[in-house]
């Protein structure tokens, strides 16, 4: 960590003020056919330091929140939002002068595909070291040596001979590496992966999952970690969002969440996956799909899948219990008296 | 689906039988992409599958275990080795017997999507192959009604196309067209990983609940350790092209005797920010990717190989082959130091086996 790489602008905020901040944010994909609604008043804040993970199933919108943040959507994405906020800098109606400025150099972006994330076409130490040019300022040479630098701190061995490679040379968790090299470049206060390592083997993943977590450690940034596996989340995250159907369902602090969670659908995914355990068991499904998003939701999204539905659920939306008691349900799992949102 | 066959099913002959399978590919390379060598892709690989018992074949991307259920079903021809089906040698089966033998093997594939024929409906993709199987007009409708009850698809749906399907569903047609040839052996590649948790729980009580009731065989590859221990009774674990360790899956999870074995339970992610990884139980980087010539090529890789000072016979001598173990003996590991491996292996994964994170 000798690495002070290009970080001039490090400490943006204070430590009051969230690192990210959204407000009421909706996501609408429109077409020709029909509008779906895929992200429906989502709020949340992450802290300094803090490693929020998002996780759902397909379609929940856990990852469209996150790209929202960057306006890294379809130009078919409609984002409203009250408020969005990275680092001080409002990002609610952003000009693409307010984007290019937050992107890679406050923001710092992993996704789960490195083969199509990465350019083909330009060295690993070129993709690394143009970030440091563009938002650090470093002139050519002195960027060539920083991201042989960040290439060593990211795990890749013989660094130095490697930054003239390119992408198709290296294993998959390899240009993960790079990926995440990239990120960090600028000591951004935020990191956004999207299923960072849902496409390695176990074994690469646990390496890579070693590796951001140290690199979050270290150097105090934010991280929101989106990612369809709990276990994954549930190994490194400090608080948890589960979102269904577009929304938020429950956001509670990580051990809270996975021994006593509150909201039937967390408790039903946390029942369906499959965990390597002492009782071999067949894990219990979660029957029916997720409503379509293509029309409007009345009460809450989940109650045709849920068992634990009371009269309410059809009618009265339960989002705002989520503030209250951090589960957006009007029948919670565990029995909660008074309600304090993590 | 976990119940212990009974002993007297035991002397029947395996559904599957698979000798020394070797599955070599050319490496070419070059401007006249001449064959410079050989990529062992599968070799000399080893076991059996009794009829209702389902055997997981696991490892990392590229370990074989795909190319070998492959071979098993001959879409892929193997190098060397024999491969039995009920008893009776298909290794060099060709074209109309070999057609003829297919219907007693077939195969349920990872993505749905791209293994069924976007232009035809539910009833066309089925009844196709119902038709092939020698069943004409009402015989065709009747068998094709059981099998989609079989997999819990209503009525609703067979006219639909697959892009009509959710991905669940989708999985459940792949399913109802393995089976619709009545089949001994049902080789699943990944047919769990592209769902989502929810689904992926539907399919694979139904892949354990048609086992029940029609006694098939499932070779079943998969990269994932937690559905193989719901779903299978037996594990090979393959690195590279080889195998490393076979046996009963209760012994493989808790008693592992190869390093690798242990390596990769090692790094399933445990779901509590409370349990730290191991950190002796690691593997080592791929970098240093060319196997030794003499002695154990896995050592390049092998924590253990450290942990016991490099050992002479890891560097000398290869590893024992692997035999499969009858139910209920210690597994079968190509380690000279299995004994010691299990004794380090069971003491680090311990935490592994706790149940979700107890509130503080």
């Amino acid at each position: 960590m000798s690495a002070n790489v290009a970080a001039p602008s490090r400490p943006t905020t204070d430590e009051q003020t969230p690192v990210l901040e959204i407000e009421e944010l909706h996501v609408t994909f429109r077409s020709r056919r029909r509008d779906v609604r895929a992200v429906r008043g989502v709020s949340l804040k992450v802290q300094r330091g803090e490693v929020l993970g998002i996780v759902g199933e397909s379609g929940c919108g856990k990852s469209t929140t996150a790209l929202a943040v960057t306006r890294l959507l379809p130009t078919t994405a409609e984002i409203v939002a009250t408020r969005i906020r990275v680092a001080g800098v409002d990002l609610t109606s952003p000009s693409v002068r307010d984007l290019t400025k937050i992107r890679g150099a406050k923001v710092g972006m992993i996704f789960q595909d490195p083969t199509s994330s990465l350019n083909p076409s330009m060295t690993i130490g070129d993709q690394i070291a143009e970030p440091l040019r563009l938002h650090a300022g470093l002139g050519r040479a002195e960027a060539a040596r920083a991201a042989a630098e960040l290439l060593g701190r990211v795990g890749i061995a013989d660094a130095q001979q490697r930054v003239g490679d390119y992408p198709h040379q290296l294993s998959g968790g390899q240009r993960q590496r790079v990926m995440i090299a990239i990120a960090v470049a600028c000591t951004p206060d935020l990191i956004l992966a999207d299923e960072a390592t849902t496409a390695l083997d176990v074994t690469v993943q646990a390496e890579i999952l070693d590796l951001l977590r140290g690199l979050q450690r270290d150097t105090g940034t934010a991280l929101v970690f989106v990612s369809h596996d709990l276990g994954v989340v549930g190994d490194f995250a400090d608080r948890v969002a589960v979102m269904y159907a577009g929304q938020i369902v429950e956001l509670r602090d990580v051990r809270d969440l996975l021994s006593r969670p509150r909201h039937p659908y967390t408790a039903a995914l946390l029942e369906c996956a499959p965990r390597i355990g002492t009782a071999r068991r067949l894990p219990t499904p979660i029957l029916g799909g997720p409503p379509d998003l293509g029309r409007p939701v009345v009460g809450c999204a989940f109650r045709a899948r849920c068992a634990r539905v009371v009269e309410r659920c059809a009618t009265d939306d339960p989002g705002p219990e989520l503030e209250r008691i951090g589960a957006a349900c009007w029948n919670p799992v565990s029995s909660v008296s008074q309600g304090s949102a993590s | 689906m976990t119940a212990e066959v009974p002993t007297s099913q035991e002397q029947e002959p395996p559904v599957v039988s698979v000798s020394d399978l070797a599955v070599w590919f050319p490496r070419r390379s070059g401007p006249l992409l001449r064959r410079t060598g050989w990529n062992q892709a599968v070799e000399g690989v080893s076991f059996s599958i009794q009829r209702g018992r389902t055997l997981a074949l696991v490892g990392e991307s590229g370990s074989g275990k795909s190319t070998t259920g492959l071979s098993i079903v001959r879409i892929q021809k193997p190098t060397r080795g024999s491969i039995s089906l009920l008893g009776r040698d298909i290794s060099n089966l060709e074209g109309r017997e070999l057609r003829r033998i297919r219907r007693h093997m077939q195969l349920i594939f990872q993505d749905p999507t791209g293994s069924l024929n976007p232009r035809r409906t539910v009833t066309q993709v089925l009844d196709e192959v119902l038709r092939a199987c020698g069943l004409r007009g009402e015989a065709v409708a009747a068998r094709r009604a059981q099998l989609l009850a079989q997999v819990g698809l209503d009525s609703h749906h067979w006219s639909k196309y697959p892009h009509e399907l959710s991905g669940g569903q989708r999985q459940r047609v792949g399913i109802a067209r393995a089976l619709a040839t009545s089949p001994e052996l049902v080789v699943c590649d990944e047919p769990v990983s592209s769902l989502d948790v929810s689904i992926q729980a539907q399919i694979m009580q139904l892949l354990a609940r048609l086992q029940s009731e029609l006694g098939v065989a499932y070779l079943f590859v998969s990269h994932d350790l937690a559905v193989v221990q719901a779903l299978a009774h037996e594990v090979a674990v393959m690195h590279r092209g080889r195998l490393m360790e076979i046996g009963s899956v209760d012994e493989v999870f808790e008693r592992p005797s190869h390093p690798y074995t242990a390596a990769l339970l090692a790094a399933v992610p445990r779901g509590n920010p409370d349990l730290s990884r191991s950190e002796r139980i690691v593997l080592r980087s791929e970098a240093s990717s060319a196997e030794p010539a003499t002695g154990c090529p896995f050592r390049t890789r092998c924590w253990a190989y450290l942990a016991l000072d490099r050992p002479d016979d890891c560097e000398q001598i290869a590893p024992p082959a692997v035999v499969q173990p009858a139910a209920h003996e210690p597994s079968s590991a190509a380690c000279h130091h299995a004994a010691e491996v299990t004794v380090m292996a069971v003491d680090e994964l311990a935490p592994l086996r706790s149940d979700p994170p107890v509130r503080k």
